[in-house]
């Protein structure tokens, strides 16, 4: 899978397939995201009709911008959304007032950001990220996993130097490609 | 000099303190390893923010106020922080919430009773819990309070059943004008929740608990202490 630009790049020329990779990529780190401001009940919702957005602002897309920022940016118009049409029923005056403003704005950014490493290592290749996955998002220590996998230890570390290494180099292309480095 | 050391170890913090500080000692004479963690240092550094980020317990800061379950706004999780850092310090006054099997009497025809004291959160009121075996497959649980400050005529107190550890809610109903209240509670409701909590509340059509807790008292129905 390529980096978030070129997928924005695609999604932009209106490539239906851009929207299925930009799912399979930046989906689960929506989803997080959205669970933190709506509840799991709505997530999934709120999930689709992001996406539905996504697509139809897609042509909007400019490649300047960091494509997760851009991504990240609509879920968290749609999660305000949310939680203004509830406030009938509820008085979430709270959850809205984390949600917007400054706070809000730094709180999207940070899972954008987040989401851009999870989608990064997408792009390892299997045993290297399922390395760094066990690693840093189930916590295990490099003897867990060797454990876990049932693989000598040396193999382990040496997968896991190597996909973080390889993860580094990705991660600063792709900031370049977003004109950040 | 050395074996190079583990530097993935070393930045997880899977090292032992000596190995730590050896690894350290090795960095300082090894330009080969200091530019090895340069390079695995950012990446660590991403991934661990990564991690923390979308690994985090969603917080239930909204959810629907109609379900019986009501997990607590921000406000309201950070006021209850303030209070029971307060109720701690009534504890350490000697007021301690405690739960008692009832009279210690041989068991007689009189249902099992559990009672337990109601502790004030701030200020100086206080109160019991009384529950008796109700009607099949529930409890009757009567509170009674004292002292607690006028309710102002917009204003009510409400008995809710709390579990401290979830911060998870049930709505028990209003207390009456002379600060007590009963209710039949099914007992598989009663044991999915540990404490009661009265809070003072503003009859403005917000089901959800206030910010306001006044009293507290934590009991447990399967293992009564006697005392």
């Amino acid at each position: 899978m390529e980096s978030g630009q070129a997928i924005g790049l695609r999604l932009a020329r209106r490539e239906e397939s851009a929207l299925e990779d930009a799912y399979a990529a930046y989906g689960p780190s929506l989803l997080a995201y959205l669970r933190r401001y709506v509840g799991p009940d709505e997530a999934e919702d709120v999930l689709q009709r992001t996406f539905l957005d996504v697509w139809r602002h897609s042509s909007g897309y400019q490649p300047a911008h960091r494509f997760s920022t851009w991504l990240f940016t609509i879920a968290h118009r749609r999660a305000v959304d949310t939680l203004r049409a509830r406030r009938h029923r509820v008085v979430d005056v709270e959850a809205a007032r984390d949600l917007v403003g400054e706070d809000g704005r730094e709180t999207a950014e940070r899972y954008a950001e987040a989401a851009e490493v999870r989608a990064a290592l997408a792009r390892l290749p299997e045993h290297e990220r399922e390395a760094l996955e066990l690693t840093y998002y189930a916590g295990l220590t490099q003897r867990e996993i060797a454990a876990h996998l049932d693989v000598p230890i040396g193999t382990v570390k040496a997968r896991t130097s190597r996909a973080t290494r390889r993860l580094g180099a990705l991660m600063r292309d792709e900031l370049r490609a977003g004109g950040v480095a | 000099m050395s074996a190079h050391p583990d530097l993935l170890a070393l930045l997880r913090g899977e090292l032992s303190n000596p190995l730590a500080a050896e690894a350290g000692g090795h960095l300082d004479g090894c330009p080969d390893c200091r530019s090895e963690l340069a390079e695995l240092a950012t990446a660590n550094a991403m991934l661990s923010r990564s991690a923390r980020t979308l690994t985090a317990r969603p917080a239930p800061v909204a959810v629907p106020a109609l379900t019986p379950r009501l997990p607590l706004r921000p406000r309201q999780r950070r006021a209850l922080g303030l209070l029971a850092a307060a109720a701690a310090v009534v504890a350490i006054a000697g007021a301690a919430t405690f739960v008692t099997r009832g009279s210690g009497e041989p068991a007689g025809p009189q249902p099992p009773q559990v009672s337990a004291t109601l502790a004030p959160v701030e200020g100086a009121a206080g109160g019991r819990v009384l529950m008796t075996t109700g009607p099949a497959g529930s409890t009757d649980m009567t509170i009674s309070t004292r002292d607690l400050p006028r309710a102002h005529r917009d204003q009510f107190y409400e008995a809710w059943l709390l579990d401290p550890a979830t911060q998870k809610m049930l709505p028990l109903g209003a207390l009456g004008p002379s600060g007590r209240a009963s209710f039949e509670i099914d007992d598989r409701l009663l044991g999915r929740y540990s404490a009661v909590d009265v809070s003072l509340e503003a009859d403005d059509g917000d089901p959800q608990h206030s910010v306001t807790s006044v009293l507290r008292a934590s009991y447990d129905v399967q293992h009564p202490t006697t005392s």
